[in-house]
C-alpha cells in the first residue's frame, strides 16, 4: 500500500459533557472515495471539522504525506490541501461564477484584481470537472447542482487533494446526482481523494471504494469495496440487523378512502391525475425531483389551489381548504419540516396540538391540562425524545417528524399524506417512522407518500405510482417493484404495468 | 411570566429612582397624571402589539388617533348628534379602517408597512380637511362624556377591597367547581383566603373614613366644610415619606360662623360664607384604617381602568384561547401555520381591525382628555410610541411573541420616564434621547439575556442526547 495521503490516528473530541469522538482511526489513500457513514450523533461531522481545521482535537495525531500535521485553522487545512465542501452552498450568488472561484483569494497586481487571469483559469477548472456553464454566469442563474459545482471548482483552484464533500446530493435531482458522481470519479481518476459523508446507502454503494463506520463518536468497522453492502452498513451503523419486516399487502376492502378524480395543478396544468387509497393500504409516489409530486400532495390537502379536478375523502367532496380538509380527515407531513411543518421556538406540546386545538378546548379556551395529556399520549406513542419545555427546533431530525406526526395522529385522521417522510433523518429514526407507518395502516389509516428514496419506495409501500412530468406513468404493485421497473416508468419509458 | 420580570424591574427602578431624587413625584396628583397617561397611551399599545404578533406593523395608529379625535366632536358638537350614537360611529369608522388594512395586506398582498404608511398620511389628510385646520373640543359641554377620559372613578382603598373579594370568589370557584382528578393545592388557597382579609379591612378603613372635598365635620366646635384636601412632600426624603404612609396631608375648610350653620348645597353661598381655615387631616383609628386613608388618597383615572380591562380581554385571548395560539402560530411562522389549517388570512384582518378600533378606542379617549385637538398635530407620533411599548415589553418585530402585560409595563416604562426627565429637572430636550436610549439598553439586555439562555439550553440538551453533528 502506497503511504496515505492522509492518517488520522486516536483522535478524541469531548464537548462538554459529551464525547464527540474517541479514539478515531481514519486513513485515506491517493485517489481514493471513502465514504464516511454513520448515524446523526455518530461524531461524522466533528471528525469533518476537526479535517478541515474548523476545530481541533483534543488528543491524537494527523499526518499528511506521512509527515505530522497540525490542522490549527482553515487556512493551515487549506494549505494542506484539504477543502470542506457544505451540505448547505455558500456561495456569494450576487457575483458571476468566476468571482466565487476565487473569493477571498483574488490574483490580483497592487490590489487590483487581475480579472483576465482569473477568467482564464477558472474557465480551465470548469472545463476539467465538465461543467456545462461559463465562467462569466452569474451564479444566482445556476441549478443547486450547479452552484456545487462552482464549490468544486473554487476547492480545486487552490489545489486540494482531499475534498471532503458532506451530504452533496441531499438537495440535487437524479441527473445533477449523476453529473456529480461522474466528477468525483474522474476527480479520483487524476489523484484527488474524496471523503464522501451521506445518508444515502445505495450512493455509497455506487460511488465509495472503502466505507468506514462511526458509532457513538469511535470506529464502527470498515468496509473494502467488495464488502459494501446495504445490509452490512446498517449492521455497523446501528450495531445490529435491521430490515422492513415482510409486510402482508392489505386487501382493498370496501370503499376507497381517498378519491382523486381529474386532478390538474398549477405545475402540470395539462396532465390530470385519477388516484383512489383504500383504508389501510400505504401507497408510494415515486418519480424524478419536478415531476409534480409535492404539487400533487399539495393540492390533495388543499393548501394549494388546483386548477381542476376533485377530491373526495369518504365519498364526500372536499372544497380545496385545508381547515376542511383537516376536518374530513386528511393530513400533510410537509418535505420542508422546519419550514412547514414544525414551529421550532414552540415546546412539543404546542406543537402537536396545533392542529387539534378544538378538542383540548372548551369554548374556545385552551386546557392546558388537556392539552399536555394529549401530547404526551400521541408522545410516547411515537417514543419522541424531548425535555420538559424543550424547544423543537432544539430536537433531532428524526424526533422532528415525530412531533409533526403527533400533531396529524392527533386530529384522528383518516387519510395521512407524507412527502418525503425520512428526509434527513438518521436510520434509526427512520426504522421507527417505518415500523409506524405499518402499524397505523394496519389500523385503518391509508396512508399516500411521496419519496425518494428507492429503498423506501420499494420496500413500504402495498404498491407505487409513479409520476412523469406531472402525469401517473404508472402503477406498480407489490409483486412487480423493481428499482428497474420504478426507474423506468419515472423517465418516461413504457410501463410494466399501467 | 419570566418574559415580563426584566420590563418589570426597569419600571420599579425607574419609579424608585425618581421617587428618591424628587419625592413630590408621590403625590397623588403626579401618580394620577401618570396612570391617565399609561392608560390612554397603553390602549394604543395592545393593539399595536397584536399587529406585530403576525409580524406585521401599523404606522397609521397616530393618524387614527388625530381622525377620530376630530371625527367625535365634529359629530356631537358640530352636527348635534347624541353622544353614544357618535361614539359607536367612530368606532365603526376605525374598525373599517383596520379592516381596509387587513384587506389590502392579505387578499392583495402588500406589505404591512405601505399599507399603513398610507394610511398614516391619509387619515392625517383627511382629518385637516374635514377640520379645516380649526381645533375640535366640546367647550364646557357634554362633561358626563368627557368624564369618560377624565373622571377618577375609584381610589386605591375600593381597589384593595375589590382584589380580596376577587381572591375570595376565586378560591370559592376553586373549591367548588374543582376536577374531581386534580385536587387543588390546599394550603396556598387557604393563605391567600386568610391574606386577603386584612387586605379588605385596611381598604374598607380607607373607603369609609377618607375625606373629601364637600364633606362636612366640626372645627373648634364649629361646622366647617371641606374645600380642598392640600398634600405636600414637604422637604422629607423618601424614606420619611414612605414611613409616614404617604405625603403630609391638611385640609382647606370653611367654617362657619359662630352658632351658625353652612348653607345645604348652595355653591356660591357656601363661598361666601364663613372664614377660609386650615385644618389638619385627622387620622384615627387603627393602624389599619390608617394605612386605608393613604390609599383612598390615591384615584385611579378612568383610562388606566379601562386599560385594565383591555388588558384582561387580550391578555385572555392571546393566551388562552385557540384563536391566541393560532395568532402566535402564525406570527412564528405562516406557512407553517397555513399547513396545520389555521385561517391565517382571517385573524391576520382580525388584529388590522383590532388596532384600528384600539386607535378609535385611544382617539376618543385622547380627544375627550385634551379636550381641544388640532388635526395637523393630534396624535403625531403616537405609532412610535406604541411600538416602542410593545417591542419593550417583549414583542418581536419578526412575529410570534408577545406578552399584552408586558406591554402595558412598557408603556408604563415609557411614561414613567417622560415623567422622571420632567421632575428631575433634566432638560427637556433629552426627551427623546433619554427615551429612545432606554428603549435600546432594553431590548438589547432582553436579547443578551435570550442568548444565554439558549445557550444554557443547547448545552444541556447535548449533555442529555449527545453531541449534534
Amino acid at each position: 500500500m502506497p503511504l496515505d495521503l492522509l492518517c488520522v490516528r486516536g483522535i478524541s473530541k469531548r464537548f462538554v459533557g459529551v464525547q464527540a469522538l474517541a479514539d478515531v482511526d481514519l486513513t485515506l489513500a491517493r485517489g481514493e472515495v471513502l465514504a464516511v457513514i454513520g448515524e446523526n450523533g455518530a461524531g461524522k461531522s466533528t471528525l469533518m471539522k476537526i479535517l478541515a481545521g474548523l476545530q481541533s482535537p483534543d488528543r491524537g495525531t494527523l499526518e499528511v504525506d506521512g509527515a505530522p500535521a497540525t490542522l490549527a485553522n482553515p487556512r493551515a487545512a487549506a494549505a494542506a490541501g484539504i477543502a470542506l465542501i457544505h451540505q448547505e452552498l455558500c456561495l456569494a450568488t450576487n457575483l458571476d461564477v468566476d468571482a466565487n472561484v476565487f473569493l477571498g483569494r483574488e490574483p490580483n497586481r497592487g490590489g487590483r484584481i487581475d480579472r483576465a487571469t482569473i477568467r482564464a483559469r477558472s474557465t480551465e477548472i470548469l472545463q476539467r470537472i465538465g461543467a456545462t456553464f461559463a465562467a462569466d454566469a452569474p451564479t444566482a442563474s445556476l441549478s443547486v447542482g450547479q452552484q456545487q459545482q462552482v464549490e468544486i471548482a473554487k476547492a480545486l483552484a487552490v489545489d486540494a487533494r482531499v475534498l471532503i464533500m458532506d451530504e452533496p446530493t441531499s438537495s440535487l435531482s437524479a441527473r445533477e446526482t449523476a453529473d456529480l458522481f461522474r466528477i468525483v470519479r474522474e476527480l479520483r481518476a487524476s489523484g484527488v481523494s474524496v471523503v464522501y459523508i451521506s445518508h444515502r446507502l445505495s450512493e455509497v454503494i455506487e460511488l465509495a471504494d472503502r466505507v468506514s463506520v462511526l458509532r457513538d463518536g469511535r470506529n464502527a468497522g470498515e468496509l473494502a469495496r467488495e464488502e459494501i453492502t446495504h445490509d452490512a452498513m446498517v449492521r455497523l451503523m446501528v450495531g445490529r440487523d435491521v430490515s422492513l419486516s415482510e409486510r402482508v399487502s392489505a386487501r382493498r376492502a370496501g370503499a376507497a378512502v381517498l378519491k382523486v378524480e381529474g386532478l390538474r395543478t398549477s405545475a402540470w396544468p395539462a396532465e390530470s391525475v385519477d388516484l383512489e387509497v383504500y383504508p389501510g393500504e400505504i401507497v408510494g409516489v415515486a418519480g424524478l425531483v419536478g415531476s409534480g409530486r409535492t404539487e400533487l400532495l399539495r393540492a390533495i390537502f388543499g393548501v394549494e389551489a388546483a386548477v381542476a379536478g376533485t377530491v373526495a375523502v369518504e365519498g364526500a367532496q372536499l372544497p380545496g381548504d385545508v381547515v376542511r380538509s383537516v376536518a374530513a380527515g386528511l393530513g400533510l407531513v410537509p418535505e420542508d419540516r422546519k419550514g412547514l411543518g414544525l414551529f421550532t421556538e414552540w415546546t412539543v406540546p404546542w406543537n402537536v396540538s396545533l392542529a387539534n386545538l378544538a378538542e383540548v378546548a372548551t369554548r374556545g379556551r385552551i386546557d392546558r391540562g388537556a392539552e399536555a395529556e394529549l401530547a404526551a399520549r400521541f408522545g410516547d406513542q411515537l417514543t419522541v425524545k424531548a425535555g420538559a419545555g424543550q424547544v423543537a427546533g432544539m430536537l433531532s431530525g428524526g424526533n422532528q417528524q415525530k412531533v409533526v406526526l403527533a400533531k396529524w395522529l392527533a386530529t384522528g385522521p383518516k387519510v395521512l399524506l407524507l412527502d418525503e417522510p425520512t428526509r434527513g433523518i438518521d436510520v434509526g429514526a427512520r426504522q421507527e417512522i417505518y415500523q409506524l407507518l405499518e402499524k397505523l395502516a394496519r389500523a385503518g389509516l391509508a396512508i399516500l407518500f411521496v419519496s425518494s428514496e428507492m429503498e423506501e419506495v420499494l420496500a413500504l409501500p402495498d404498491r407505487v405510482l409513479v409520476m412523469h412530468e406531472g402525469r401517473l406513468a404508472g402503477q406498480l404493485d407489490r409483486s412487480e417493484l423493481s428499482e428497474q421497473a420504478v426507474m423506468t416508468l419515472a423517465t418516461g419509458g413504457s410501463g410494466a404495468a399501467a | 411570566m419570566k418574559k415580563i420580570l426584566g420590563i418589570t424591574g426597569l419600571l420599579v427602578l425607574i419609579l424608585a429612582v425618581t421617587a428618591a431624587f424628587e419625592p413630590s413625584f408621590l403625590l397623588p396628583a403626579n401618580l394620577e397624571n401618570l396612570t391617565r397617561r399609561t392608560g390612554l397611551y397603553g390602549v394604543l399599545a395592545i393593539g399595536a402589539a397584536f399587529v406585530i404578533i403576525t409580524s406585521g406593523i401599523d404606522l397609521s395608529i397616530g393618524s387614527m388617533v388625530g381622525l377620530t379625535g376630530c371625527v367625535l366632536p365634529l359629530l356631537v358638537m358640530g352636527q348635534g348628534w347624541p353622544a353614544w350614537i357618535a361614539v359607536l360611529a367612530v368606532l365603526s369608522i376605525s374598525a373599517a379602517l383596520g379592516l381596509s388594512h387587513g384587506l389590502l395586506i392579505t387578499k392583495v398582498g402588500l406589505q404591512p408597512f405601505v399599507v399603513t404608511l398610507c394610511g398614516l398620511l391619509f387619515y392625517r389628510g383627511a382629518a385637516r380637511w374635514i377640520t379645516d385646520d380649526q381645533p375640535q373640543g366640546f367647550g364646557q359641554a357634554h362633561l358626563g362624556l368627557r368624564s369618560l377620559a377624565t373622571g377618577k372613578p375609584i381610589d386605591l382603598a375600593l381597589v384593595a377591597c375589590f382584589v380580596a373579594v376577587l381572591i375570595w370568589v376565586a378560591a370559592l370557584v376553586r373549591f367548588v367547581r374543582a376536577h374531581p382528578d386534580r385536587k387543588p393545592r390546599l394550603v396556598p388557597w387557604a393563605c391567600a383566603v386568610v391574606v386577603a382579609l386584612p387586605i379588605f379591612l385596611v381598604g374598607l378603613g380607607g373607603v369609609l373614613g377618607e375625606r373629601e372635598v364637600g364633606d362636612r365635620l366640626r372645627v373648634d366646635g364649629r361646622e366647617a366644610v371641606i374645600t380642598q384636601v392640600v398634600f405636600r412632600v414637604a422637604d422629607k426624603g423618601i424614606g420619611d415619606i414612605l414611613l409616614a404612609g404617604g405625603p403630609e396631608r391638611t385640609l382647606r375648610v370653611r367654617v362657619a360662623a359662630e352658632g351658625q350653620s353652612l348653607p345645604e348645597d348652595d355653591e356660591a353661598a357656601l363661598t361666601a360664607s364663613g372664614q377660609l381655615l386650615t385644618a389638619p387631616y385627622a387620622v384615627r383609628g387603627s393602624l389599619g384604617t390608617w394605612m386605608g386613608l393613604h390609599l383612598a388618597a390615591i384615584d385611579i383615572p378612568a383610562p388606566f381602568l379601562f386599560l385594565m380591562l383591555l388588558m384582561a380581554v387580550a391578555s385572555y385571548f392571546l393566551g388562552q384561547t385557540i384563536w391566541g395560539r393560532h395568532l402566535l402560530a402564525l406570527g412564528q411562522n405562516v406557512d407553517a401555520a397555513r399547513y396545520s389549517g389555521v385561517r391565517t388570512d382571517r385573524l391576520v384582518i382580525l388584529a388590522y381591525v383590532g388596532c384600528g378600533l384600539t386607535g378609535g378606542i385611544g382617539g376618543i379617549l385622547f380627544v375627550l382628555d385634551l379636550n381641544s385637538v388640532e388635526a395637523a398635530k393630534h396624535g403625531n407620533f403616537f405609532e412610535l410610541y406604541a411600538i416602542a411599548a410593545a417591542v419593550l415589553g417583549g414583542c418581536s418585530l419578526r412575529g410570534g411573541e408577545g406578552s399584552i402585560v408586558g406591554v402595558v409595563i412598557g408603556t408604563a416604562v415609557v411614561h414613567a420616564l417622560y415623567n422622571s426627565i420632567n421632575l428631575l429637572g433634566i432638560p427637556t430636550q433629552l426627551e427623546f434621547a433619554i427615551i429612545g436610549a432606554v428603549i435600546l439598553a432594553g431590548v438589547t439586555a432582553d436579547e443578551l439575556v435570550k442568548r444565554a439562555v439558549a445557550r444554557r439550553r443547547a448545552r444541556r440538551v447535548r449533555e442529555e442526547h449527545g453531541a449534534c453533528t
